[in-house]
């Protein structure tokens, strides 16, 4: 218990047929060692569902927020908005990490932006992105992009990315055999060796 | 929109990719058009997808004519998780590949080493061996400077998390 002040990375695994994470009725032993963790910097999360958190999301994460720079989530569910609202949750975010699939989309929805943004001048990496829908709502979020490192295994949003961080972008990692990788590939000619 | 470089430009670039899928084509052009970008400096491609597909080679060629960034100077050829072996990169493939891209846009050769610890030093050790053998054969004579190898001091230990870090 002591030693939960020291850690600074904390990934929560969990799957959707065995989720363990948000328990659906506070439990005051998880929130006593969620409390504990004040020094939180990076952020994991595997397959939350954003619309189960959501309730329980500032008593559970809120003293994340003085300390945590980088949110990582894997496959998680919810709504274009829920996703936003997390985000606000956490005013000294500067990386982000979303990877979605195609069993897994965060759905469009109208609900206002959060008003509370994070800076988000760090690096930002996207996979398995549908349009540009949320990263349009996130700039609106957040008063405009500025980040400085991408990681674009998706060429969805691409487009709106780069014109967004056009004065900010420094560093561009992108994956070119993950865009002709299936049976496309197959159909493409092999550079003479 | 025609951009020129070399002995190279969109349009022949775009020649060639004209007889890729549509769908394809005009995805890359639509979402990966870097022209407006001021502060670009580095272009960092895994080494995994250094392959033997023309279509990578093509699609790289056409974002790197839309660079127009004065401070762009480098790409970064990135080797992650397991050691070079894992890639199935052979010294021929990997420089015959950064040649074609330093044909339509100069740049430094920059080799990220975000690999297991356990893995680092025989992976650099290898790689400096592919370059100095390249380099014997004057197969690097086209880079402005010789490549350097560097390492992600962020990437360690390999684990079921390593895919979620931000």
């Amino acid at each position: 218990m002591r030693l939960l002040p020291l850690i600074k990375r904390l990934q929560i695994a969990q799957s959707h047929d065995d989720p363990w994470f948000p328990p659906m009725i506070p439990n005051a032993q998880t929130l006593v060692y969620f409390s504990a963790l004040a020094n939180v910097r990076e952020l994991g999360f595997d397959e939350v569902d954003l619309s189960a958190l959501a309730p329980q999301a500032q008593q559970y994460l809120g003293h994340f927020a003085p300390t945590l720079q980088s949110l990582a989530l894997r496959k998680p569910r919810g709504t274009h908005s829920q996703l936003l609202r997390f985000l606000g949750l956490f005013p000294n975010l500067d990386d982000f990490k979303l990877l979605c699939s195609h069993e897994h989309k965060l759905k469009p929805d109208q609900t206002p932006v959060p008003q509370s943004a994070p800076p988000l001048r760090g690096r930002l990496t996207l996979g398995q992105l549908d349009g540009d829908g949320l990263l349009r709502a996130l700039s609106e979020m957040c008063g405009g992009l500025r980040f400085r490192h991408m990681d674009l295994s998706t060429m969805e949003g691409g487009r709106f990315l780069l014109d967004a961080c056009a004065e900010t972008l420094e560093t561009l990692r992108i994956y070119p055999v993950c865009w002709s990788s299936g049976e496309i590939s197959q159909r493409f000619q092999f550079l003479p060796v | 929109m025609l951009v020129q470089w070399g002995n190279f430009s969109t349009v022949s670039v775009l020649a060639r990719l004209t007889h890729q899928p549509t769908g394809i084509r005009e995805n890359l052009l639509r979402n990966l058009d870097l022209s407006k970008s001021r502060s670009l400096r580095s272009l960092e491609i895994p080494a995994k997808s250094v392959s033997v597909y023309s279509f990578v080679l093509l699609t790289l060629k056409v974002i790197l004519l839309t660079i127009r960034s004065p401070v762009f100077s480098e790409v970064v050829i990135v080797l992650e998780g397991g050691s070079i072996d894992e890639t199935c990169l052979s010294q021929r493939t990997l420089f015959r590949f950064v040649q074609g891209m330093h044909d339509v846009k100069p740049f430094r050769l920059v080799f990220c080493l975000e690999i297991w610890e356990g893995d680092r030093d025989e992976t650099a050790e290898l790689l400096r061996r592919y370059i100095d053998a390249e380099a014997a054969k004057g197969g690097l004579d086209f880079l402005p400077s010789p490549p350097t190898i560097v390492f992600n001091t962020r990437a360690t230990r390999g684990s079921k998390w390593e895919g979620l870090r931000a």
